[in-house]
């Protein structure tokens, strides 16, 4: 995809993905890079910072003998997120209006 | 280039962190590693990419925010270091790299120079203040209204060479970290809230 995604979509789509049930890191990489072409390496950063913010909480759990950390969104996070997703509605239909209304018009 | 070595090479890169820091990046990285399939790991490891520059943005990440919790000329040089070491690794172009690297170590000395002449700007006036006030009193039974002129000069000069110290004490404290935090806008997704859309 041609468009740069900010951090803040990033962090958007981590905590979008996280209302929709606990996962663990592996799960959550490969959930969020299926929108958004990040590499591998760039959701620990997001996560910590994420978990340092209050947005996210974390516990273990075991899995055929080795760890899985899972990731659960807070109330706090799921507040951030409602505000990412109000003005991601109205980002979105601003560009809308130029993009295919351009397209409507010719 | 094997798990163990991609974990190890990550480890050493991360030592410098408090344990616990380290401790959950190799955590996060190792249980990533051993979700993938045996036969998919080397192309995961490949894609991951170098340990290094994890490290280095991991590094650059809490550099950053330990000094926006604590700020002080030392912690603030060590980041802009730190930091300068992290846009090295990342993915920008190297003219560019180069550029900004030349930047921030002109920023850095010209910081210096101005810490350093404003320190010596304060210590000579308040010097020569203890001097001035020094020959007032050495006057006061020739001249009384000399003696009062010079004490008083000496006492002004004195006081403003001390006015100087709060403010050589801010631009060491927070020179350092506005350097830092500039050039930590330059890695990537490094959230702050300038770039929301």
């Amino acid at each position: 995809m041609v468009f740069q995604l900010g951090s803040a979509l990033l962090d958007a789509c981590v905590l979008a993905v996280l209302t929709n049930g606990d996962t663990y890191g592996y799960v959550l990489t490969q959930t969020v890079r299926e929108v958004i072409d990040i590499s591998e390496s760039t959701l620990y950063p997001v996560l910590r910072r994420l978990q340092k913010d209050g947005n996210l909480t974390t516990y273990d759990q075991s899995f055929q003998g080795r760890n899985r950390r899972y990731y659960s969104i807070t109330e706090q996070g799921r507040a951030k997120f409602e505000e990412y997703a109000g003005d991601w509605i109205s980002y979105k239909s601003k560009v809308d209006k130029i993009l295919l209304g351009g397209m409507s018009n010719e | 280039m094997s798990k163990e070595e991609f974990l190890s090479q990550l480890k050493k890169g991360l030592k410098k962190l408090p344990e616990q820091e380290a401790d959950d990046a190799l955590a996060y990285y190792t249980e990533y590693l051993e979700e993938v399939n045996p036969e998919n790991l080397q192309a995961a490891i490949d894609t991951l990419g170098s340990p290094n520059k994890i490290a280095s943005q991991i590094n650059a990440d809490f550099a950053v925010k330990n000094m926006q919790n604590s700020p002080s000329a030392k912690n603030g040089l060590s980041t802009v270091w730190i930091v300068l070491l992290a846009v090295f690794a990342s993915p920008i172009a190297v003219p560019i790299v180069l550029t900004v690297a030349a930047i921030a170590l002109s920023l850095i000395i010209v910081l210096i120079a101005l810490i350093v002449s404003l320190a010596a700007v304060a210590v000579s006036l308040a010097a020569a203040g203890i001097v001035l006030a020094v020959v007032g009193v050495c006057l006061i039974f020739q001249s009384l209204p000399t003696a009062v002129f010079y004490f008083g000069g000496g006492l002004f000069s004195f006081g403003v060479g001390l006015a100087f110290i709060p403010l050589v004490i801010w631009l060491s404290k927070w020179g350092f970290n506005m350097i830092a935090t500039s050039l930590s806008r330059l890695l990537p997704r490094r959230n702050k809230n300038e770039d929301t859309i």
